[in-house]
Order: structure tokens, then C-alpha cells, then sequence
């Protein structure tokens, strides 16, 4: 039988036999009364506690360091984090503050570049104006030399056909002959 | 039994005679006028002054920084307790972690501290324990009636089919009062059968000879008190399932 397994045994005998002891000791009063018992549960407790503090502390010890290192360090992260956001909310602060002054001055240089667009467009317009009205000037102009032109053409085209009429009308056969002849004679004295 | 315990007999000679004088305009009798206070109830006592001295303590030193371990120790138990419940009960079951937390350390103390001379496990008295399973078993009800309603809570005793309800009712009714019985029988018979184990073993041999049963009471000590904190849980769960049930 192995040292561990008689041990066991002896317990339970222990246990067993136990009760029957204390009652031939004249019940558990007389156990209770006993300053054994004071003094052996306080060395027992003390020695419990010392074994479980002797095997205790070092894991124990470990498991706290642990613990606080990874608190340490999601309390810097969050301290990060904390710095980032109110970083970006002082930024956003300040560009509120700004956004006035900046529309103010947004506003103010719409304004000088309109001023600006407003009198190059009129100046244009102006210009477009001048050379419109020259075009049309010049336009007029050469319709009306045109017009005369046409008129002055069908005018004299209109005397000939009326002179043309007026001889049909009034040349005899007599005028014919002495206009022939006449004609022949001028062209005998050419040649 | 017969032993005078220290503070069961200081308590009762400060306290004795206003105990007496008080529970007399009331009505009540005492077989021993001269220890009114009973043992179990002194030290009950004690555990709670001493924990309210220990978590006032506590509180003064706590620090988000650099924890204590004292602190360590208490938001490992806590962070625990809470994460159990949001398993079995779910985020909304929070609100009763602080009832679960105070429990699981007045019976964790309560049961240790019958190791330390001359002072006695108070769960090591049946109505000690009785008291806080009927405090579980008015809670989870009173949770259960609150959050369905009287009606719908006692609609879940009829069972999900209604002819079989002759037969579920009192089989219900049955398993609901077999729960205090069972959690305080549990925690009392433990507790006393390693402090009886203990008191008979230092008697045979003082030294030595009760450490393991010791050893083995400071885990059941923390088992016990897991297992009644865990099944207080379950019961709140229980009740509030009901209820989502009910409502899908």
C-alpha cells in the first residue's frame, strides 16, 4: 500500500471512528469546551493560510500585474482617443468661430469679382454695340449702291425698249430706204 | 449545540436586553432570556458589519488606474457574475447583479468564517439559509409577476396545453417550492458537515489532521456560494423566459 493510499485509509478511519470517540469523551459539548480546539483550528487556519499565500501569491501576483498593465494601457488608449477628439472638436470649434469672418470675406470678393465681370460686360457690349451698328451702316450702304445700280440698269434698259417702240412706231418705208442708204454711203466713203 | 461563541455572547450582553424588551412590546416569547440573540443571527450579523466595513473600505480606495488587489479581486468576481447573467438572461437581467453580487458575498464570508476560531458559520443553521432561499424565491416570483403581470405569471403553471393543466399545476407549484427547500438544505447540510468534520477531526487531533477538510472547505466555501448565486440566476430566468415567450 503506498504512502498516499494509507493515508487516506488513516482519514477515514479517522472520520469514522470519530464520533464514536467524542461521545465516549462525554459529548460535543465537552469537545467544544476544549482550548484545543481554539488553539489547533487557529494554528490550522494560520498554516492554511500560509500554504495557500506560499502557493498563492506569485500567480496571483502575476494575474494582478496583468490585469493592471492591460488597464494601463486601455486607459492611454482612451486618453489617445479622448486627445484625438477633442483635437478634431477645437478644429471644428475654430472654423465655426471663422466661418463668418471667411463668409464675410467670400461675400466681399463675390461681390468686387461681379463689379469687375459687370464692367467687362459692359464694355464688351459696348464695343459689339459700335461694330453692330458699323456692319449695319455698312450694310445699308451697300444695298443702297446696289439698288441704284439695279435701278440705273433697268432704266436705261427700259429707254432703249421705249426708243426701240417709239421707232417702230413712227420709221416709214421711205425713212427705212433713206437711213439705208445713207448707211451704205457712209460705209462706201469708210472703204 | 451548547457553545458559547464569543461574539454570540458579547452581542448579546450589549443587545440582549433591548432584544428582549423590544420582541416582549411585540409579543414575542424567549426561552433563553439570557442569550435572546441566537447564535446563528449574531454571527450573520457580523458577517454583514463585516462586510459593510469592507466594502466601505473598498470603495474609499477604489482607483480606475492602479486597482488595489482587493479591487482586482472584486471586479474579477464581478465582471464574472455579470457576464453569467448576460448569458443566461441576457443584457436586460443586469439590473439584478447587485442582489447577486451581495448574496454571493454574504454567503461566501458566512460560510468561511466558521474556519476562524472561536466564531461559527451562520449557513451552518438551517434557518440562515432558509432565509436566503426564501429571499431567492420571493425575488424570482416578484420578478416574474412584475415583468408579465400576476396573471401571465401564474398562466405559465397551467403548462403549454390547457388539459394537461390538472396535472401541471401542482407539479409546478410542486417544483417551485421544492426550490428553497433544495437551495437551503444544500448550502446548510455542506456547511455544517465540513464544520462538524472539522470540529471532529481538530478534537481527535488539533494539529494537522483537519487540513485538508479545511483546504476543502474554503472551495466548497466559494462552490456554494457560486451555486446558490447561479441557480437564483437560472430561477430569474426562468421567469423572465416565460415572459419573451409569451410575448413571441
Amino acid at each position: 500500500m503506498s504512502f498516499s493510499k494509507r493515508w487516506i485509509h488513516t482519514l477515514i478511519w479517522l472520520t469514522v471512528l470519530a464520533p464514536t470517540q467524542v461521545l465516549a469523551a462525554g459529548g460535543i459539548e465537552s469537545v467544544f469546551s476544549d482550548t484545543w480546539l481554539t488553539i489547533g483550528k487557529a494554528f490550522n487556519l494560520v498554516v492554511i493560510i500560509g500554504i495557500l499565500v506560499y502557493f498563492l501569491r506569485k500567480p496571483i501576483g502575476h494575474f494582478f500585474a496583468r490585469r493592471s498593465a492591460d488597464i494601463q494601457r486601455r486607459i492611454r488608449e482612451a486618453e489617445q482617443a479622448r486627445d484625438a477628439a477633442q483635437a478634431r472638436l477645437a478644429d471644428i470649434q475654430a472654423r465655426l468661430e471663422k466661418l463668418d469672418t471667411e463668409m464675410d470675406e467670400i461675400r466681399r470678393q463675390a461681390e468686387a469679382d461681379a463689379r469687375v465681370e459687370r464692367e467687362k460686360i459692359l464694355t464688351q457690349t459696348e464695343k459689339d454695340v459700335v461694330k453692330m451698328r458699323q456692319r449695319a451702316r455698312n450694310e445699308i450702304e451697300s444695298l443702297k449702291m446696289q439698288t441704284i445700280r439695279e435701278l440705273r440698269e433697268y432704266t436705261a434698259a427700259k429707254v432703249v425698249e421705249m426708243a426701240g417702240d417709239v421707232l417702230r412706231r413712227e420709221l416709214t418705208t421711205e425713212d427705212e430706204e433713206r437711213l439705208f442708204n445713207s448707211f451704205l454711203e457712209k460705209m462706201g466713203d469708210k472703204h | 449545540m451548547g457553545h458559547h461563541f464569543w461574539f454570540s455572547s458579547l452581542l448579546n450582553k450589549l443587545l440582549g436586553p433591548a432584544v428582549i424588551f423590544v420582541g416582549e412590546l411585540l409579543g414575542a416569547e424567549f426561552q433563553n432570556r439570557a442569550e435572546p440573540i441566537p447564535s446563528a443571527v449574531a454571527h450573520l450579523l457580523l458577517v454583514a458589519v463585516l462586510l459593510l466595513i469592507f466594502f466601505w473600505w473598498l470603495r474609499r480606495k477604489l482607483s480606475v488606474d492602479s486597482p488595489s488587489g482587493w479591487q482586482h479581486i472584486l471586479e474579477v468576481v464581478v465582471l464574472g457574475v455579470r457576464d453569467l447573467m448576460d448569458s443566461i438572461i441576457g443584457p436586460h437581467g443586469r439590473k439584478y447583479l447587485p442582489f447577486h453580487i451581495s448574496l454571493g458575498t454574504f454567503i461566501f464570508l458566512a460560510n468561511l468564517i466558521g474556519l476562524v476560531p472561536e466564531l461559527e458559520s451562520p449557513t451552518a443553521n438551517i434557518n440562515v439559509t432558509a432565509g436566503c432561499a426564501i429571499i431567492v424565491f420571493l425575488h424570482y416570483n416578484w420578478i416574474g409577476i412584475r415583468e408579465q403581470g400576476l396573471l401571465n405569471y401564474l398562466k405559465h403553471f397551467a403548462g403549454p396545453v390547457i388539459f394537461i393543466a390538472p396535472l401541471m399545476i401542482p407539479v409546478e407549484i410542486l417544483s417551485h417550492l421544492a426550490r428553497p427547500f433544495s437551495l437551503s438544505v444544500r448550502l446548510f447540510a455542506n456547511i455544517f458537515g465540513e464544520d462538524m468534520i472539522i470540529i471532529v477531526l481538530t478534537a481527535l487531533l488539533p494539529f494537522i489532521l483537519p487540513l485538508p477538510i479545511m483546504a476543502l472547505a474554503i472551495f466548497t466555501s466559494l462552490l456554494q456560494a457560486f451555486v446558490f448565486v447561479i441557480l437564483s440566476i437560472v430561477y430569474i430566468s426562468g421567469a423572465a423566459e416565460h415572459h419573451e415567450a409569451h410575448a413571441h
